[in-house]
C-alpha cells in the first residue's frame, strides 16, 4: 500500500469518525432539549393555577349588575401608582360598555408599599358600610398624599368621616384587624392564579397585566366575549 | 500536578454549573408564570422597543432554560456560553441604559420572575457582570473533563 493510499484511508477514518461524532452530538442536543421542552410543559400543566373559576370569592366588591356579559376581576394596590392611571380608564369603559361588564376588585397590597395593607384593611371597613367604591376612590385620588404620611391611619378615619360613616365603628375595624383576613383571602387567591404585579385584569381566562395600552385590551377582549356570547 | 489539575476541573465544573443554575432558575422561573407577566416587566423597561416585546417574552425564558440546562450538562459548552454571554452583554446593556440614562430603577428587576429571588437593577448588574466574565472563561477554555463534550468527544476511542 502505498503512502498516499495510506493518507487517504486516514483521512477516510478521521471524516468517518466526525461524522459520527457530528451525529452523535445532534442527537444527544435534540434529546437533551426535547426532554426539557416536555418537562416544562407537564410541570406547567400541573402547577399553572391559571382558572379564575377555581377561586371562589366570598368578600367580592362588584361594580356593574351581576347579569353582565363580561366580567373583569381587577388585583390592585392602593398605594401603586399604576393602578391609580387605570382608574380613569377603567371608568371610561365601565361608562362605554353600560350594563354589560361587571368589574370585581380584589385586594392585592405589594409587601413593597408600606401602608398598602392599612389602606386595604380601611377599604374593607368601608365595604362593611357598603361605602367601598366611595372609599376606593378617595384612596386613589389622593393617593400621593397619604402615601408620603408618616402614619397615615388618621387620614383614613377622615376619609371615612367625609363619607359620613361611624368614626368610632371603624376606628374599632381598623385597629381590630379583622377584615385582615378578607385582604389576605383576595391576596392568595392572587397568589394562586400567579398574579405578580398590579394591577392585574382577568376577563375570563385573558389576563392583561399594567396599564401599557390597557384600554385597547379591555375593549379587544370585552369585544371578542361579548361576540362569542353573542354567538351563541 | 494531579491534584492541581483536579482543583482546576472543579473549579470551572462548579463555575459551569453556577452560571447554568441561574440561567436555568431565571428560564423556568419565568416559564412557570403566564406570560403576561414578563410581557409587563419587559414592557416597564424604557429602552425596549413595544413590538418586541411580545417576542422577546416567549422566546428568552425557553434560551435561558435550555442553555442554561446545556451548560450545567456540558453539552455544548463553547456555542452555549457564546449564546449565554450574548444575552448577559443584551441584559447588560439594557439595565445600563435603563439605570444609568433613564433613571429606571425598580426594586425588582423581573429577572427571576415575579416569586423567589428579588434584585434591583444594580445588584442584577453586578451579578450579570460577573456570569459574563465566567461564560468569557468558560467559552475560551479547550477542554471541560467533566462534561457531556468531553464524553462525546472521546465516546468509542478504544476501537
Amino acid at each position: 500500500m502505498s503512502s498516499d493510499e495510506k493518507k487517504t484511508k486516514t483521512e477516510e477514518k478521521k471524516a468517518r469518525k466526525a461524522r459520527k461524532q457530528f451525529r452523535r452530538y445532534l442527537f444527544t442536543g435534540t434529546f437533551i432539549t426535547l426532554t426539557l421542552v416536555a418537562a416544562v410543559f407537564v410541570w406547567k400543566q400541573f402547577h399553572l393555577g391559571e382558572r379564575l373559576d377555581e377561586v371562589v370569592n366570598r368578600h367580592a366588591k362588584q361594580l356593574g349588575p351581576d347579569s353582565a356579559l363580561v366580567k373583569i376581576v381587577e388585583y390592585s394596590d392602593f398605594q401603586c401608582p399604576v393602578c391609580r392611571t387605570a382608574q380613569p380608564i377603567l371608568k371610561e369603559v365601565m361608562q362605554t360598555y353600560g350594563g354589560k361588564v361587571q368589574l370585581e376588585f380584589r385586594h392585592f397590597p405589594l409587601s413593597s408599599h408600606k401602608w398598602a395593607p392599612l389602606a386595604h384593611q380601611a377599604a374593607e371597613c368601608a365595604n362593611q358600610k357598603g361605602k367601598f367604591w366611595e372609599y376606593h376612590d378617595l384612596l386613589y385620588d389622593n393617593q400621593a398624599a397619604w402615601s408620603r404620611s408618616p402614619d397615615p391611619s388618621g387620614t383614613f378615619v377622615g376619609y371615612a368621616q367625609d363619607l359620613g360613616m361611624d368614626t368610632g365603628k371603624f376606628v374599632t375595624c381598623l385597629k381590630d384587624g379583622g377584615v385582615t383576613s378578607i385582604v389576605n383571602q383576595d391576596s392568595n387567591s392572587g397568589n394562586f392564579l400567579q398574579v405578580g404585579s398590579t394591577p392585574t385584569f382577568l376577563i375570563n381566562n385573558t389576563r392583561i397585566v399594567g396599564v401599557t395600552n390597557l384600554k385597547r385590551s379591555l375593549e379587544t377582549e370585552i369585544a371578542r366575549v361579548l361576540r362569542e356570547k353573542s354567538n351563541g | 500536578m494531579i491534584l492541581n489539575s483536579y482543583v482546576r476541573n472543579t473549579f470551572w465544573f462548579v463555575v459551569r454549573f453556577v452560571v447554568g443554575g441561574i440561567f436555568v432558575y431565571a428560564g423556568f422561573a419565568k416559564l412557570n408564570e403566564p406570560i403576561e407577566n414578563l410581557r409587563a416587566v419587559l414592557l416597564a423597561y424604557p429602552v425596549i422597543p413595544d413590538t418586541f416585546v411580545p417576542g422577546t417574552a416567549s422566546v428568552l425564558p425557553w434560551i435561558e432554560f435550555v442553555f442554561g440546562m446545556f451548560l450545567i450538562l456540558g453539552y455544548a459548552i463553547r456555542p452555549s456560553t457564546l449564546v449565554l454571554g450574548a444575552l448577559l452583554a443584551g441584559f447588560l446593556t439594557v439595565l445600563g441604559i435603563s439605570r444609568f440614562v433613564y433613571g429606571f430603577s425598580p426594586e425588582d428587576c423581573g429577572c427571576f420572575g415575579q416569586g423567589g429571588i428579588h434584585l434591583t437593577v444594580s445588584q442584577v448588574l453586578i451579578l450579570d457582570s460577573l456570569c459574563l466574565l465566567a461564560a468569557v472563561n468558560l467559552a475560551l477554555k479547550r477542554d471541560h473533563p467533566w462534561s457531556l463534550d468531553h464524553w462525546l468527544e472521546h465516546f468509542g476511542d478504544k476501537e
